[in-house]
């Protein structure tokens, strides 16, 4: 699986209309030395095939090294360093954001089914779901970076909007005083999206679950309907909403290239972005590998949870249910 | 659609809770008639859809904005013209929407906007709803290697996430209006192909394929007569939400750099642009928005509506 990924990944990047060493050399549209341009292959190993380029390339990310950076010369594995925690911060509060905002408005929906909470959250879902990250992203920015420092709101109101600002974690993961403005913006706009989804899937799932022979059971045997809901319809429901977080992850990589170029977040979405449009292959590839680990270790977390969420699922047990 | 003989709702089920008297024409009243009306399954679904208002406020979105885009174009000024006197202007009667940081009309550069994202948007749904019904149906259909292979590669473009892929066929292809449309299909045909595989599966097993397969009828003729209408309501549904899921796409990329380039009128080229003036200039962020926002909104909300409508599970 993930040997496939790497390896469309990288004919895809290395079967380029032109030829990235003429790029470092020059630029597009010049016509650099040849010599310089011969040096640059051989350098990066361009001048051989693309079959050995590729096999020398697997096994160099065995022994994780990825390469340098055609921009600046600076190792990929330095970059992902850097840049790798605030990324790994930014999306675990946004998940976390994500699935209790969204699993809490959606039970909540979910109890008082059509009331005015729940209409709210069904046209909220429909628009959000249609507003590009990067605008939702300028909106927040403009309200509580510009306007509300010109219409002089209080203190706490004016959020900054650019950057990671002073970097400081206690206990790795949670902000300081002085570096939790920072954050706020970047996941409520990372979290929102996924979010509503997540509402209105358990919304549904819960309504779902709700039907179901043992709920009935459950009021028969006369439990409180608060036990109920918390104990037996939300663990029963839990598990497509925790499935939809696993397969969310890929949009919210997606997203969080956008977030993070947005608000100018030092992490490796806004690297990739810049790669990218910068054709600087080493960089945008290994960065891109990296990702592609983390998705599939998500999905390996996801399944073992279910496990948690549903005892019938058990994997210990020959495979069998 | 297909004229083979499958009764789309059976005469048992009409009595029921669904049906009541007032739905029958004048004239239907006795008891043999009654059972024996049926409404047909596009009418029931229209019906349905048409009681919908979030789906219809979606459709009428939907077909204002293909007439912006088909008609449009040919009302507006110039969107490349650029008049140096007025850069940034807000909207008046000359320039409805203002003018951009280069002087050319904000209001005939949305439009444009709008048609390119649409055709766009069109063209990656075309691309890709055939490439999964093509796909799909092969492994649906061969089964065994065929299908293996195929359910390996889509699990394989699974595992990347989206725009990630989409930023590997666009470093492959290049940039510009026809990579932008490539790139898009070739990455979101995914679903689509999983979507068809399932309904061929299912739809191999029913009496009436065998039926065809037992007295000859070649194979092309059997998917294409008896199976792939049993796959057709969900691929509606796809590709309302496609369309819209390719817009989004278009203006991310775009955004980003990779996509449609300068002086295309893109909107979410035109957002990346406005991004450097919003303090002095939010018009110039807020039209281009509002014409995605807009146009993603419709086709999100009839994809919605359909899917209700045709009582598709997900």
């Amino acid at each position: 699986m993930l040997w496939g990924a790497v390896t469309l990944l990288f004919f895809l990047f290395f079967l380029l209309p032109d030829n990235p060493a003429e790029l470092i050399a020059g630029g597009k549209g010049k016509t650099p030395d040849p010599q310089v341009v011969k040096n640059i292959e051989k350098k990066y190993g361009l001048d051989e095939p693309i079959v050995v380029q590729y096999v020398k390339y697997l096994g160099r990310i065995v022994t994780l090294d990825f390469g340098e950076s055609y921009a600046d010369g600076q190792p990929v594995t330095q970059i992902i360093k850097e840049r790798a925690p605030a990324s790994l911060r930014l999306a675990t509060w946004a998940i976390l954001v994500e699935a209790f905002v969204g699993i809490g408005a959606g039970v909540l929906s979910a109890v008082r089914k059509y009331s005015v909470a729940d209409t709210l959250t069904t046209l909220l879902a429909a628009l959000l779901s249609a507003i590009p990250v990067f605008v939702l992203g300028y909106l927040l920015q403009q309200v509580f970076g510009v306007h509300a420092f010109k219409a002089g709101w209080p203190e706490w109101a004016q959020l900054p909007v650019q950057g990671i600002g002073p970097n400081t974690w206690v206990a790795w993961i949670f902000p300081t005083v002085e570096e939790f403005p920072y954050l706020i913006l970047p996941v409520v706009v990372l979290a929102s999206v996924s979010a509503i989804i997540v509402a209105r899937l358990a919304r549904s799932s819960m309504l779902e679950v709700g039907k179901s022979d043992f709920i009935r059971t459950a009021r028969a045997k006369g439990l409180k309907e608060g036990q109920i809901t918390s104990r037996h319809v939300l663990r029963n429901a839990m598990i497509p909403v925790v499935t939809f977080i696993g397969i969310d992850f890929g949009v919210l990589v997606g997203s969080a290239i956008l977030t993070e170029t947005v608000f100018n977040w030092p992490g490796l979405g806004s690297k990739i972005a810049q790669a990218a449009s910068a054709r600087d292959l080493p960089v945008l590839l290994g960065l891109t590998v990296v990702v592609v680990v983390v998705f599939g270790l998500v999905n390996l977390c996801v399944d073992i949870s279910y496990a948690w969420f549903d005892p019938r699922v058990r994997f210990d047990e020959g495979g069998g249910q | 659609m297909s004229d083979s003989q499958k009764p789309h709702s059976r005469p048992s089920e009409i009595p029921g809770s669904r049906f009541r008297s007032e739905d029958a024409p004048s004239g239907m009243s006795d008891g043999l008639n009654e059972v024996l009306f049926v409404r047909s399954f596009r009418q029931d679904s229209w019906r349905r859809f048409s009681k919908n208002k979030l789906a219809i406020f979606g459709l009428v979105l939907v077909i204002f904005l293909l007439l912006v885009g088909l008609i449009g174009p040919f009302l507006v000024q110039d969107p490349l013209a650029q008049e140096r006197l007025i850069f940034k202007s807000t909207p008046d009667a000359q320039h409805w929407f203002g003018t951009d940081n280069l002087g050319r009309d904000l209001f005939a550069r949305v439009i444009y906007g709008i048609r390119l994202s649409l055709l766009i948007g069109c063209a990656v749904v075309f691309l890709e709803t055939t490439i999964g019904i093509a796909l799909g149906a092969l492994a649906g259909w061969k089964g065994r290697h065929t299908d293996s292979i195929i359910m390996r590669i889509i699990d394989v473009f699974l595992g990347i996430p989206y725009l990630i892929l989409a930023f590997a066929f666009i470093a492959a292809i290049g940039e510009g209006v026809g990579a932008v449309i490539i790139t898009l299909a070739f990455t979101s045909w995914l679903t689509t192909a999983r979507v068809v595989r399932a309904g061929f599966l299912q739809a191999k097993q029913y009496d009436y394929v065998e039926a065809a397969r037992a007295v000859g009828v070649p194979a092309p003729r059997i998917i294409w007569r008896h199976i792939l209408p049993n796959v057709i309501q969900p691929i509606i549904v796809l590709v309302a939400v496609g369309i819209g899921a390719a817009v989004l796409a278009e203006a991310a990329l775009s955004f980003l750099g990779v996509g449609v380039q300068e002086p295309t009128p893109s909107l979410g080229l035109m957002i990346s642009t406005a991004q450097n003036f919003f303090s002095t200039a939010p018009h110039l962020l807020i039209f281009p928005a509002l014409a995605i926002v807009l146009t993603v909104l419709g086709f999100l909300l009839v994809g919605d509506g359909l899917r209700d409508a045709l009582d598709v599970k997900e």
